[in-house]
């Protein structure tokens, strides 16, 4: 053994250098320059996604938003590649807007591709139907994936009837019944500039870019505000599903409703994370438990903060194991849930937690699509420009106590939903969910 | 001048530090790299740059697949896994734990050619990455009941990536490319062979390969190159220097030139239909190497690319297609990989693709298209070292298997490669007789009888483009 001592000063928490605009439009820009970097990135997410999909047309926000950059009144498809990989970059679309990166000294083509994406997409009828198809076609093989419907039937019992249990990009029955002006009209209605959060990264002077989006956005409707969300969820009660297939391995879901990136408890949870299921290497409980001791596993995880955003997240505990090792694996998920509820985390491991918190911030800020990325989450989440300061604090000063009593605030592990998805029968997933 | 009591010492003691052999800097993906060697035979790559606060350590070593009897098939692996249970110093969990600690992280993989071990931690700590790594290269446990439970890991391992119907599919694919080497078997073994080693087999392995000489640790980040070599120095100098890794360690026939075209097939239960064409190709750093980068970008790299151009966007046979040239230490692959569209037969897309390999043998490419591959290849290296980590994994990967002098060297390769030289390198390598293809079709359906089951749907499938 050889202990690490508390021998260093705390590390300097970064704090990403911020300007903010209001463009004409309505829409919200970030600027966070960064002097030497190779490459910039760039978000724009605009709130609604696929809350704002017909129940009869599920996909039809992620369609709009991953075929915005087939075509614009002054531009072919053709034509708006050729701009972008001619700089070496590229832009993608989804649900909740549309993103991209490129390198630093092109970052001009970049915003003036994404704004022409943003503002004129003509969905030109040929591309449509060949892009929708392609999607069909994925969705189809998707649905026979185990992994994948496992995850889609979790989001389903944990979120019932709520739009947080739809899957983003629909299905095959859905996506057949999008056609090429549901498409037009969802971005005419929903793409506009009071609903848009726009972040920018690069060695770029913040007032430039806000020049050139101002001018590349003068036409982009400023719209509505959407109205509050919907909170209503199903209550935590326990809930089975399987998806048998013939498999090596089963994908196994417990789990339940979770926080929101706003609940007071989220520090002591985050530590509670790291202690019970996302610590490094075998670091975590489960980890330890599950695949280094009892081998059962390659890949097994547990959180609840990960997922926390403006809505409820998910618990979710996942491990991959032999149809053999499914009770053993339940059950063990289960004990290190109710161990963690029960007894204080021994001082050793909460300083470990924290220590490794603490300490990681630094880490991680490199690339410049995770810091677009970060600074989009923290906006969304109405956090303060400190807000990993506040963390810190908050993460230092979580107790054993804490911990214990988030635990059992928040984890309802004999109320918690159950799915596994492989090679196992729906009898067996009954019996396992009675414990 | 050393005061006179010293001079009684014993000569180990007085013994000046071996001279460092150390390169002039060279400046790359923004870093200043230079390559140094400690007088036990470790190879050191410092890049020096200060972005941010972290630093990356990674420790290579030339071991992977190539290196182990078909008996051994998944050792390099298994070991890799093993690195993490503990010394007699730093117990089972240690390294870990101190990870944590610190804040950082750290992990592992094993390829064909070469098997890594990274850290990356804060620039005010990192050299705590290079006590662990010091004392495991040559202090590692081994314990029986750690092996026994990390079988089971690695076991379960290998039944997820057999649950993936495309690494179903390559497995039997690479077999058939590079028969009775150890290319053709899959990185993390078979279940026979995992089942098959013991503590015994890991620890001969462990001892032959893992030492200084055989070693390259590269750190790269927020260092300053005189203190960093002193700690690295400081750490691994005491080392005892072992035997290089020679041609002899690798074990295996001659790889022979493919006497035609071979054909695979698998099933899976959903209706997808997977195609892979892949040919014997270059060994990493060669010339053939950068024109099957270039090749491989004019295929499959980007929205203009031509398999995307043809096959999904016009013609819709696909839904997806890419292309990778693989290169290796003894040979590389050059695969392309092709995703069916469900309205469309399998006969079909597999044809077109042909036809636009045969292009590139048949055809110069346009100027045009050639200007537009070049840049996505030197765009891509801004990506490509965005992190330290990217930069220290780039570099020791370019240096174990060749010379780190050619990873992000602005493309000077590729931009040399004129299309005459291109299409040289198409007839050569991705000749119809060299070929293997393999299938993964629904279950209970075959490519062949897909095929007979509808008519060909268009006459356009013949056309080429000029």
């Amino acid at each position: 053994m050889s202990p690490v001592r508390a021998r260093r000063k705390p590390l300097a928490v970064p704090r990403l250098p911020l300007e903010r605009f209001e463009l004409a439009c309505g829409a919200r820009l970030i600027v966070s320059p960064r002097r030497g970097a190779s490459v910039c990135a760039v978000q724009v997410h605009l709130r609604g996604g696929n809350s704002l999909d017909p129940a009869r047309q599920l996909g039809l926000a992620y369609l709009t938003g991953r075929l915005v950059d087939q075509g614009t009144r002054r531009s072919s498809e053709e034509e708006l590649a050729a701009r972008l990989e001619k700089a070496g970059g590229s832009l993608a679309g989804g649900a909740t807007g549309i993103s991209g990166q490129v390198a630093n000294e092109r970052w001009e083509v970049l915003l003036e591709t994404l704004a022409e994406c943003l503002t004129e997409p003509t969905y030109p009828r040929d591309k449509i139907e060949r892009q929708r198809q392609r999607l069909i076609d994925r969705l189809v093989v998707d649905h026979q994936d185990p992994r994948t419907r496992g995850v889609q039937l979790f989001r389903k019992l944990v979120y019932g009837a709520h739009w947080l249990g739809r899957p983003e990009a629909g299905d095959a029955a859905t996506v057949r019944r999008i056609a090429r002006a549901d498409l037009a009209r969802f971005h005419a209605q929903n793409w506009c500039g009071k609903r848009a959060l726009i972040v920018f990264c690069g060695d770029v002077a913040p007032e430039k870019v806000r020049r050139l989006l101002d001018r590349r956005l003068a036409r982009f409707p400023a719209g509505r505000e959407l109205g509050p969300p919907d909170l209503t969820f199903p209550p935590r009660v326990p809930r089975a599903a399987s998806f048998p297939a013939e498999r090596q391995q089963a994908h196994v879901f417990l789990g339940h409703l979770g926080i929101t990136r706003a609940d007071p408890d989220y520090a002591a949870l985050l530590v509670m994370d790291h202690v019970l299921g996302t610590g490094p290497g075998f670091t975590n409980r489960v980890a330890r438990r599950l695949r280094d001791e009892l081998g059962l596993a390659y890949t097994v995880h547990a959180s609840i903060s990960s997922s926390a955003g403006v809505l409820p997240g998910t618990f979710t505990a996942y491990i991959g194991t032999s149809p053999a090792n499914l009770a053993t694996a339940v059950a063990g998920f289960r004990r290190e849930i109710e161990r963690i509820q029960r007894e204080p985390v021994p001082r050793a491991e909460l300083e470990l937690a924290r220590s490794y918190l603490l300490g990681s911030f630094v880490i991680g800020f490199e690339r410049a699509a995770r810091r677009v990325q970060t600074i989009v989450a923290a906006e969304r989440n109405h956090l303060p420009d400190d807000h990993l300061e506040q963390l810190v604090r908050a993460v230092t000063a979580v107790t054993a106590d804490d911990v214990r009593r988030v635990a059992q605030a928040h984890l309802f592990p004999r109320h918690a939903c159950l799915v596994v998805a492989g090679p196992v029968t729906k009898g067996a997933v009954a019996k396992l969910i009675r414990g | 001048m050393i005061p006179a009591p010293m001079l009684h010492r014993p000569a180990r003691l007085l013994r000046r530090p071996a001279p460092l052999r150390s390169s002039r800097p060279v400046l790359k993906a923004g870093a200043k790299v230079s390559e140094h060697r400690l007088a036990n035979g470790l190879r050191v790559l410092l890049a020096e740059r200060h972005g941010d606060p972290v630093v990356a350590s990674v420790l290579f070593y030339p071991v992977g697949a190539r290196t182990e009897t078909e008996r051994e098939a998944g050792l390099s692996h298994f070991l890799e896994h093993m690195m993490f249970k503990g010394t007699p110093r730093f117990g089972k969990g240690e390294v870990d734990r101190i990870t944590t600690e610190l804040g950082g992280a750290n992990n592992a993989f094993t390829g064909h050619d070469h098997t890594a071990y990274w850290f990356e931690l804060a620039s005010d700590r990192w050299e705590r990455a290079l006590e662990l790594e010091a004392d495991r290269m040559r202090h590692l446990s081994l314990e029986r009941a750690e092996f026994e439970a990390e079988r089971a890991v690695v076991l379960e391992e290998l039944a997820m990536g057999e649950d993936d119907p495309w690494r179903a599919l390559l497995r039997r694919v690479e077999e058939a490319l590079f028969p009775h080497h150890p290319y053709g078997r899959p990185i993390i073994g078979y279940p026979e062979s995992l089942k098959g080693l013991a503590p015994d087999d890991m620890r001969a392995y462990y001892r032959r390969f893992y030492h200084p000489g055989n070693a390259t640790l590269v750190v790269g980040g927020d260092v300053e190159p005189r203190a960093a070599l002193a700690a690295i120095r400081a750490r691994f100098g005491a080392i005892p220097a072992g035997k290089p890794l020679a041609e002899t360690d690798c074990y295996r026939r001659k790889l022979e030139e493919p006497a035609g075209e071979k054909r695979v097939e698998s099933s899976w239960d959903d209706p997808g239909r997977r195609l892979v064409v892949v040919f014997p190709a270059a060994k990493v750093g060669t010339g053939d190497d950068d024109a099957l980068d270039v090749l491989a970008t004019v295929l499959a790299g980007g929205q203009l690319s031509r398999l995307h151009r043809r096959l999904v966007v016009e013609e819709g046979l696909a839904t997806s297609v890419s292309a990778n040239n693989d290169s290796r230490v003894e040979a590389g692959a050059f695969w392309v990989f092709a995703e069916c569209a469900q309205d469309a037969r399998p006969d079909e897309l597999e044809h077109v693709l042909h036809e636009e390999l045969a292009r590139l043998a048949r055809e110069p490419i346009p100027r045009a298209e050639l200007e537009r591959a070049r840049a996505l290849l030197v765009a891509g290296e801004a990506f490509e070292g965005e992190t330290v980590t990217d930069v220290a994994e780039a570099l020791g990967e370019w240096a174990v298997d060749d010379d780190w002098r050619r990873a992000f060297d602005g493309c000077a390769r590729h931009l040399v490669l004129g299309a005459p030289l291109l299409r040289a390198v198409a007839q050569r390598v991705l000749r119809p007789e060299r070929r293997v293809v393999g299938w993964c079709v629904p279950k209970g359906a075959s490519a062949a009888r897909a095929a007979r089951r509808r008519p060909l749907r268009r006459k356009a499938a013949r056309r080429t483009r000029a």
